[in-house]
Parts: C-alpha cells; structure tokens; sequence
C-alpha cells in the first residue's frame, strides 16, 4: 500500500488501519490516509519525480496504492499560460490546467487509477461507482484495462455522448430513475450489501487522494513554485480541498519552502449549496435540489462541502456561483481565446474567474491557475443552439464570395 | 423509541439516561451536535431550526442519521 500509515478520522482523529472503510466507527466522519511525511521527505526529490513515470504515479510517494498500478496514463497534463483570456479578464499572469487531456478526458482518471490499484491491492475483483458521467467513463475505461467487472449507477438523464462513452467499455451500466443524490443514496445502500470496491464509497478516502496529483503537477510545472490562486469547480468539495492538502503536503516533503496559495470555488447557480454557505459566512451546507446544465457539478447534497469552505476560508480564497448562461459565455470564453474547449464544468470555473477578476477578488499580478477538469465534447448538448456554421452556401466559388461580401 | 423531552437538548439528555454512552456519540464535548451526525426533527435539519434549542412538539418523529459521506 505505498508509504502510507493508514487511516485517520478527519473530526475525531481516532486512527484505523488500511482498510477498505471510509467513516469513522465512532462519530461517523470521514476518515484521510494518513502518510509518514519524515520517511518520504528522506526520499523524494524533483529529480527521483522527473525519472518516474509520465502520469501521476511520479508522485507515488505521496499517494496510496501498491506497485501494481492500473495506470492508463492520467495526468502530467498541460499546464499552459492563458495571455489572451487573461488580457479579455485584466490578469496578467493566468494559467490553464488541461485536465481535458487526460485519458477519457477528464480528472476523474487520477482518482480512478489511485481508486482500482487499491482496490485491487484489497483483493477486489468487482468495481463500482455512482455517476454524473466522467466518473462512470474513468471507471469504465481503467475497469476494462485492469480486467476487473465494473457496475456503474447514473442518473437516467444523463447526456447522451457520457452514456455512450461509458457503455462502450463494457461494463454493468445501471441507469437509475432519480437525481445524482438519490443515485448516491441508493449506492451507499448497495454499497452495504454487496462485496465491491465502491470507489466513492468505501474506497474513498484513497480514491480522493488520487486529486493531490493536480496540484503537485502544477507546482512541478512552475518549477516547484506554488501558484498564487488556484480556481476549482466544487461538486462534493474533495478536489478544492486535495489541492490544498496536496500543496501542505510539497511543504511537508521538503518540495516547496512554503506556499500562501488562495483557494477559490467555482459553483453553478443552479446548484450552489457550498458558494451559498461561503458567502453566507456559515459552515453547514444546506442541501439542494439541483438544476443546472453543469451536471457534473450537479450534487445537491456535497459531502466535503464543510472542508471546502474551511480550505477556501483559511487559504484567503472565495467562493461564486454563476448562471447558465454565463457557463455558455465561459465556454466560447475560453475557447475562442485559447484554444481549448471544455465542458459545463469548466465553462463554471471560467466564467467564475471573470466575475472574482471583475471584483478585484482575483488580483490582476496574481499567478493564477484556472483549473479545466473536463473536456467539451461531452456536454455539446450545452451548445447545439450557439456554435454552428457562419454560413451556409451552395458548392459555388461564386455564392462563397457573394456571402463573403456581405459578411465584411 | 420514545423519548421524554420538549427540546433536541432533552431529547439527548433523556436519550443518555436510557442508553448511557450515546451522548458522546453523537455530541462533541461542548454538547454540540456532532458535524457528521444529523438531526431532523420531522423531516426539518435541526441546524436550521435552533439547534439544540429545537422545540419538538409531543408525536413528532425525530430522526438521527449519520451524514453519509459519498460523492464524485
């Protein structure tokens, strides 16, 4: 299982072995892999992570998961300065994080990889998950290579292009007739039931960890410099709270001398219980019943919501929510401006960044890195009635250059 | 079970006199509702009434339920 100590109650402290459970017994919190930082600060160095593997096992020391990894490459995606977008939103040092590059196309894949090595270190043979769609095509996709059978539980709504992307890798696709948090609810039941590595579920205290990864590569591609601000989209609040951790951790290990890094939260508006709870000054997230076209952002109930408005409080960050409409206008944003089209979720992050650089909340000398954790060919639905043709002619040079005219 | 009480407050105290030990397992040291145990007096989150302050008229069904952490 790696370096790691085990597991450790994130309320009460109380301490667990290494085992496929992820609440603690005695006050019901969720539990954290709990590392020896003094043994893996003896070890680790930018050039024992430079000589290792081209994905997110490079920073194996600082995650869970055995030798034999399930790794189809997630990670070490590109992390890209972002002059244009950053000159249309006054900021003069703005980065892009390219998670849609990874293999199917999201960050799912960093916690997935980290999710099935430990489960198959645990003996499990069966996979399982509860969806909005990039987390079923990760699992679905490293199921398949790794060999293992995979049940998969999504809303029955779900786009069409993340129900294909899926099924294709063959796995057990259940679609259930509710929201995401009735998918999740019925999950933790089946979860109870059945001997199966629920990544989000029993597995998950290893599974979240696999999204540290995103900040430890932003930091090697500074040159082990951590950034300013960093602005994630919140579902459940694991990936805005991993970034902080994962940055702690490069402190804790010797690879950075100390950070101040904001963390800032990005929310869709037709589902912002974290945005709304930050904003409100209070800790407790109240559950919503979702409605927004970022559906991989769509959970009602989030589960580290409290540990995402404390890192984002404690950190100097923010949290904003943003409406459907300014998602679109985030999309065509980003991709007319730099070259890279992302999905709902990312369309979230971005037009959350205009709105904190509008405010004066994103400073404009500030090293900022958006981070773009889906790819935009899995939401097109979100778009049909904005991007098309500029114009539509007959097969004639003639009718091309008419249209050509009037157009200038 | 049935609980003789007209607050979330009595609720725990005569909850602990039934059942010693409970308390601290779903209360902090300060007596507060623990952050991962919710609590729904009918089908209302008492963090959104008046806490431990919550009234609960005679009949009403109050439920304790761990918050089950889960999500993507």
């Amino acid at each position: 299982m790696g370096a790691i100590l085990g597991l450790r109650c994130r309320e009460c402290g109380r301490e667990y072995p290494a085992e496929p459970i992820h609440v603690c017994e005695y006050c019901f919190a969720p539990l954290e892999v709990v590392y020896d930082y003094d043994e893996i600060r003896s070890v680790i160095s930018p050039k024992s992570i430079s000589e290792g593997p081209r994905s997110i096992w490079r920073y194996a020391d600082l995650l869970p998961g055995g030798e034999k990894r399930v790794d189809l490459g997630a990670g070490l995606t590109p992390l890209v300065p972002a002059p244009r977008l950053g000159a249309e939103l006054g900021l003069h040092d703005l980065w892009i994080k390219n998670d849609t590059l990874n293999p199917t196309h999201s960050f799912k894949d960093r916690v997935v990889s980290v999710a099935l090595t430990v489960a198959r270190d645990f003996g499990f043979n069966t996979v399982a998950c509860a969806s909005t769609g990039n987390l079923a095509t990760a699992v679905a996709a490293h199921a398949a290579h790794a060999g293992m059978s995979a049940y998969i539980f999504i809303p029955a709504d779900l786009e069409r292009g993340k129900i294909v992307a899926t099924a294709v890798y063959g796995p057990q696709l259940v679609a259930v007739q509710g929201t995401y948090d009735d998918v999740n609810r019925l999950c933790s039941e089946i979860a109870g039931q059945f001997e199966w590595a629920f990544v989000n579920v029993n597995i998950r205290p290893y599974y979240a960890e696999g999204s540290k990864s995103l900040a430890f590569e932003i930091a090697e591609q500074l040159g082990w410099r951590a950034p300013d601000h960093v602005i994630v989209p919140i579902a459940s609040g694991s990936l805005l709270t991993k970034i902080r951790r994962g940055l702690d951790e490069l402190v804790k290990v010797g690879l950075l001398d100390g950070h101040q890094a904001r963390i800032s939260g990005a929310q869709a508006e037709g589902c912002s219980p974290v945005a709304t709870a930050f904003k409100a000054g209070e800790d407790h997230v109240r559950p919503v019943k979702p409605n927004t076209i970022a559906k991989s952002l769509a959970i009602g109930n989030p589960a580290d919501g409290y540990y995402a408005i404390k890192a984002a409080r404690e950190s100097g960050g923010v949290m904003e929510s943003v409406t459907d409409e300014e998602i679109i206008d985030g999309i065509s944003l980003l991709a007319r401006t730099e070259g890279v089209f992302t999905e709902t979720a990312g369309g979230v992050t971005i037009a959350t960044l205009r709105k904190l650089a509008e405010r004066g909340d994103v400073k404009p000398d500030e090293r900022t890195v958006a981070l773009i954790t889906g790819d935009g060919l899995k939401t097109i639905e979100a778009l049909v009635d904005r991007a098309g043709p500029t114009m539509t002619i007959p097969p004639s040079l003639d009718a091309f250059a008419a249209q050509l005219e009037s157009k200038n | 079970m049935t609980v003789d009480a007209s607050t979330v407050r009595e609720m725990v105290a005569d909850l602990e006199r039934q059942h010693p030990g409970i308390r601290d397992r779903i209360c902090e040291e300060s007596g507060e509702i623990r952050r991962f145990v919710n609590v729904f007096v009918g089908d209302e989150d008492i963090r959104f009434l008046q806490g431990l302050d919550t009234q609960i008229p005679p009949g009403t069904q109050v439920s304790i339920i761990p918050a089950v952490a889960g999500g993507r």
